[in-house]
C-alpha cells in the first residue's frame, strides 16, 4: 500500500520542483520591453485616428457591462487625459521604469476604457487585460528596465518557471478555445464566414485571385482551426519551434493584412516568443548574471496564479450551459476568444406602444447610437434589450408616458436569410438582464449558412 | 512542422483542383465581378440619372424664362408648363437622390462634395420663409447670387414652393422684419408675382448648372471621380471602401424614404408630436411626395437590377444568394406596384387613410429590412457612417 501510494506523491513533488525551480528573467523582461511597445503604438494609433472623438465622445449613449453599470465616460478632456497616461503608462512598461505603477495603472486605465461601452469589446483587448494582470505580479522589470539600472534592490535574473507557464497558458488558451470556436458546421463544411469575407476582397493585391477560387474558402478555414488547433503543441517542441513561430508570424501577418484586427497580430507575434527557452534573448543581448541569485517569491503568487488559470479554462467554456448555438444567442460570447467566426448584422426596429394604447411609435437604434454603435447592437441581444429599456426610460423622461418597448430584430448569421433574434411579443421593460439562459431570445435558424 | 504542413499543403492542391459544385452538373462560368458591378453603377446608373436631370433642368430653364417673359392671358399656361417641367425634374432628381456618391453625397462621405444639397435639401429642408426674405430683398437677379445663398433658400424645394405657391401672404412669423416693416404689405400682387418668377428662373439657372457640375465632376474632363470610383486610390483603397459608398447611397431608401418621408408624417416617428403629421410630408405645395417614393423604389431597382447591366442582384447571385436577390425584386416591384397604384400625397393619405400610408410604409421597409441585414452580410459590406475600428 505504502509503495502504491507513494508514487503518485513523488511525481507530485517532482511537478512542485519543476514549475518552481527558478529559470532565466530574459523572456519575460524582452516581452515586457516589447509588449509595452506593443500597447504604446497601439494607445497612439487610438489616439492618431481620432478614435476616441468616434467611439467616446460622438455617443450619446453607452452600452453597460453586466455588474459595472456605475461605469461612466469622461468628459472629452478627460478621455485625452486618460488616454495619455495610458500611452505613458505603456511607455513606462517597455522602459521599465515605475513599472509596478506602471503595470497596474494601464490595466486599471485600459480596463476602464474598454468598460465604458460594450459594442468596443474586442477579444484582443481582453487579452491585453489578461496579459497586464499577470505582468502586474511578474518581476519582468528585473533585468533590462530603467527600475533595475537605478535600485539594485530590483535587480533579479531569474523567475518561478511556473509563471512562465502561466503566461504560456495563457496564450494557449486563447489559442485553444478560437480553434474550438471553429468547430462546427459553418467553419469547417461551408467554411462561412471566410467565404463571404474573402469575396470582398479580391481586390488585394497578388493573393486576392486565390479568394475568387471555390476551395479557397473551405481550406482557409481547416487552415485556420489547424493552427489554433495545433500551434502551441509546436511551439513546445524545441524541434519544431523555430518553424512554428514563422508560421505564428507568417499566419498573424496575413490576418492583419486581410483583416481590420488592429494590434492583435503584434500582440500574438510577442506573446508566442514566451513560449521559446526563458533565456533566449540572451543569445542576442547579453546580459551578465550575478553569480548567485536571491529570488523573492511571495507565497501567495502560486495560489494566485492557480486560480487565474482556472478562470481562463473556466470562462471562456461556460456557453455550453446556455446550449443552442453561441454565435446567436451569444451568450457567453465574450471572454471565450470566439474570435472571428461570424459575420452578422440586423435590421432593429423598436415598436415603442403607449400603455394607455394611445400611440405606437417605432424607433430606429441609430435615433440613439452611432452608425458604430448600431451595427455591433444589431447582432447582440443583450445591447439590444439594453438600449430598449433606455428608450423606455428617455420617453418617460420626454414626458411621453409609460410606454411598453418591444423589437423586431431580424438577423443575419454568416449570410443565412435573416431570422428573429428575439421574441417580438415580449415587452423588453419587463426583463432583466443577467447571466441566467434568456427566453426571450428566439432559436437559431435551423438553415445553413450562405452557400449551404 | 513538415508533419503539420504537409497536409495542409497536400489539401490545398487537391480541393484547389476541383470544380465549386461537387453535383454532376458543371456550373457555368461565373463572369460577374464586383468591378464589373461598380463600372455598371456609374455607368449605366448614376451618371445616366445626372445626365437625365441635366436635361430635364434645361427643359425647366426654359420654360421658367418663357414664364417669367410671359404677360397677361399667357401666363397661366407659362405657368402650367413650368410646373410640368418642374415636376418632370424633380422626378429625376428622385431617383438621383439616391445616387448619393461621390461629389453629390455630403462632404464627409468619399469624394463627397454636398452638391446633393445645392440641388435638394429634404428633410433638413426649405425655409419657405427665408425665401420670402429674398422676394422681398429682390437680390437674385444677380450673376452667382445662389452661390451665395444658405440651402434654406434655394434647391428644388425652394422653387417648388415660388413654382406652385401663389398665395399673397408669406410664411414668415408676424413678428418677422418682412411683417414688421411692412415691406412685405407693400408688394403689389403683380409685382410679387413677378419676383416669384424671377426668383423661378434664376433658382432653375442654378439648379441647372449644378446638375452640370454634377456631371462634369464625374467626367474625365471634370474632376473624373468616375476614375476615382472604379480605381484604387486615395478616396478609395479599396474595392470594398467604393461598393460600400455606392451601398450607403442605397441607405436614402430607409433614413430618408421609410423614415422621414413616411414614418414622420404617418406618425410613427418621435419628430411626429401628435399623430399624423401631414405637414411634415414632402412636397407639400405640389403634392407629389407619392409620385416622389415611387422613384426613389424605382431608382434602388435600378441600381439593384444594374438597368440593363451589373447590378447589386449580381453581386447576391455570385455569393450564392439568388433567393435573396430574388426576394428582394419581388418586394421592390410589391413596393411600386402599391406606390403607383395611389393617386393621393402622402399627406392626404395619413389624414383619409392612415392604413394605405402604413401599408406603404410597411413595403418599404420589407425591401430594407432586407437591406439591413442579408444583404450586408452576404456581400460583406460596411453600413454607412460606421466609421474606423478594430475587429476581431
Amino acid at each position: 500500500m505504502n509503495a502504491v501510494s507513494a508514487q503518485p506523491l513523488g511525481r507530485d513533488r517532482r511537478w512542485r520542483r519543476w514549475a518552481q525551480r527558478e529559470v532565466s528573467l530574459a523572456s519575460l523582461a524582452a516581452f515586457r520591453v516589447l509588449f509595452g511597445a506593443v500597447l504604446l503604438v497601439g494607445t497612439l494609433r487610438f489616439l492618431g485616428r481620432g478614435w476616441i472623438e468616434k467611439q467616446y465622445v460622438e455617443p450619446t449613449f453607452f452600452f453597460k457591462y453586466w455588474g459595472f453599470s456605475f461605469i461612466e465616460v469622461w468628459s472629452p478632456t478627460g478621455l485625452y487625459l486618460h488616454f495619455s497616461a495610458m500611452a505613458l503608462c505603456a511607455a513606462l512598461i517597455c522602459l521599465g521604469l515605475f513599472y509596478r505603477v506602471a503595470t497596474v495603472g494601464f490595466t486599471l486605465l485600459f480596463a476602464y476604457a474598454e468598460l465604458m461601452d460594450v459594442t468596443n469589446y474586442l477579444n484582443h483587448y481582453m487579452l491585453v487585460i489578461w496579459l497586464c494582470l499577470l505582468l502586474c505580479v511578474s518581476p519582468a522589470h528585473g533585468m533590462w528596465s530603467l527600475d533595475a539600472w537605478r535600485a539594485p534592490r530590483l535587480r533579479r535574473h531569474t523567475v518561478p518557471l511556473f509563471l512562465l507557464v502561466t503566461f504560456r497558458a495563457q496564450v494557449a488558451v486563447v489559442y485553444l478555445y478560437a480553434a474550438w470556436a471553429k468547430v462546427g458546421a459553418d467553419w469547417l463544411l461551408h467554411g462561412q464566414p471566410l467565404d463571404i469575407w474573402l469575396s470582398s476582397r479580391s481586390d488585394m493585391w497578388l493573393v486576392g485571385p486565390l479568394f475568387t477560387l471555390p476551395a479557397t474558402p473551405l481550406v482557409m478555414s481547416w487552415a485556420g482551426f489547424l493552427y489554433d488547433a495545433t500551434i502551441v503543441l509546436w511551439l513546445s517542441i524545441p524541434r519544431t519551434r523555430p518553424v512554428a513561430y514563422l508560421v505564428v508570424l507568417g499566419f498573424h501577418g496575413f490576418t492583419g493584412a486581410l483583416f481590420d484586427i488592429g494590434m492583435f497580430p503584434g500582440i500574438m507575434s510577442v506573446a508566442t516568443l514566451l513560449f521559446f527557452s526563458p533565456s533566449w534573448p540572451l543569445r542576442f543581448v547579453p546580459h551578465r548574471a550575478p553569480p548567485t541569485t536571491n529570488p523573492r517569491r511571495p507565497a501567495w503568487l502560486a495560489p494566485l496564479l492557480m486560480g487565474f488559470l482556472l478562470v481562463q479554462v473556466l470562462l471562456p467554456a461556460r456557453h455550453v450551459l446556455y446550449g443552442g448555438d453561441v454565435l446567436w444567442h451569444e451568450q457567453g460570447m465574450r471572454y471565450a476568444w470566439k474570435v472571428m467566426v461570424r459575420e452578422k448584422a440586423g435590421s432593429v426596429t423598436y415598436r415603442v406602444v403607449a400603455r394607455d394604447g394611445h400611440r405606437t411609435w417605432h424607433v430606429a437604434p441609430t435615433d440613439y447610437l452611432t452608425w458604430r454603435q448600431a451595427n455591433e447592437m444589431s447582432g447582440q441581444p443583450d445591447l439590444i434589450l439594453q438600449l430598449g429599456q433606455h428608450i423606455a426610460w428617455d420617453f418617460a423622461r420626454r414626458g411621453r408616458g409609460d410606454v411598453a418597448v418591444y423589437v423586431d430584430a431580424l438577423v443575419s448569421l454568416n449570410g443565412r436569410a435573416a431570422a428573429r433574434l428575439i421574441d417580438p411579443g415580449v415587452d423588453l421593460t419587463t426583463v432583466t438582464d443577467g447571466i441566467a439562459r434568456h427566453a426571450w431570445i428566439l432559436p437559431a435558424p435551423a438553415s445553413p449558412p450562405l452557400g449551404g | 512542422m513538415k508533419f503539420s504542413l504537409l497536409p495542409l499543403v497536400a489539401m490545398v492542391g487537391v480541393t484547389a483542383a476541383c470544380p465549386k459544385s461537387t453535383g454532376q452538373e458543371p456550373e457555368p462560368e461565373v463572369a460577374f465581378s464586383r468591378s464589373q458591378l461598380l463600372e455598371n453603377l456609374a455607368d449605366g446608373v448614376f451618371v445616366p440619372t445626372y445626365q437625365g436631370f441635366v436635361d430635364a433642368s434645361g427643359v425647366l430653364v426654359d420654360r421658367a424664362r418663357t414664364y417669367a417673359a410671359a404677360t397677361g392671358d399667357a401666363r397661366a399656361a407659362a405657368r402650367a408648363d413650368a410646373q410640368t417641367a418642374f415636376l418632370d425634374a424633380h422626378a429625376v432628381w428622385q431617383r438621383a437622390d439616391l445616387y448619393q456618391v461621390g461629389p453629390a453625397a455630403p462632404s464627409y462621405r468619399p469624394g463627397g462634395q454636398n452638391i446633393r444639397d445645392e440641388i435638394y435639401s429634404f428633410h433638413d429642408g426649405v425655409n419657405p420663409c427665408a425665401v420670402d426674405q429674398q422676394l422681398v430683398a429682390n437680390e437674385f437677379g444677380a450673376a452667382g447670387y445662389f452661390d451665395q445663398r444658405l440651402i434654406p433658400t434655394k434647391g428644388l424645394d425652394a422653387l417648388e414652393y415660388v413654382l406652385f405657391y401663389d398665395g399673397a401672404d408669406n410664411q414668415c412669423p408676424p413678428p418677422a422684419t418682412i411683417n414688421t416693416s411692412g415691406a412685405w404689405a407693400a408688394l403689389t400682387p403683380a409685382e410679387l408675382g413677378t419676383r416669384r418668377e424671377r426668383y423661378a428662373e434664376a433658382l432653375s439657372q442654378h439648379l441647372h448648372t449644378q446638375a452640370q457640375r454634377l456631371v462634369q465632376a464625374w467626367s474625365p474632363e471634370g474632376d473624373d471621380f468616375r476614375k476615382e470610383f472604379l480605381a484604387r486610390g486615395e478616396t478609395f483603397s479599396s474595392e470594398r471602401d467604393a461598393l460600400d459608398a455606392a451601398f450607403a447611397a442605397l441607405y436614402y431608401l430607409e433614413l430618408f424614404t421609410k423614415d422621414r418621408k413616411l414614418s414622420v408624417p404617418i406618425g410613427l416617428h418621435v419628430d411626429c408630436a401628435a399623430a399624423p403629421c401631414p405637414e411634415f410630408a414632402e412636397s407639400l405645395w405640389s403634392a407629389a411626395s407619392t409620385r416622389h417614393i415611387e422613384q426613389n423604389l424605382i431608382a434602388f431597382r435600378d441600381a439593384f437590377s444594374g438597368n440593363g447591366g451589373y447590378g447589386w442582384s449580381d453581386a447576391l447571385v455570385a455569393e450564392g444568394a439568388e433567393e435573396l436577390a430574388t426576394r428582394m425584386t419581388s418586394h421592390l416591384d410589391a413596393a411600386i406596384a402599391l406606390v403607383n397604384a395611389e393617386t393621393r400625397s402622402v399627406d392626404e393619405l395619413v389624414r383619409s387613410d392612415p392604413e394605405q400610408a402604413q401599408r406603404i410604409y410597411e413595403a418599404v421597409k420589407a425591401v430594407t429590412d432586407d437591406l439591413k441585414s442579408q444583404f450586408i452580410t452576404v456581400l460583406n459590406l460596411s453600413v454607412p457612417d460606421e466609421g474606423a475600428g478594430d475587429n476581431d
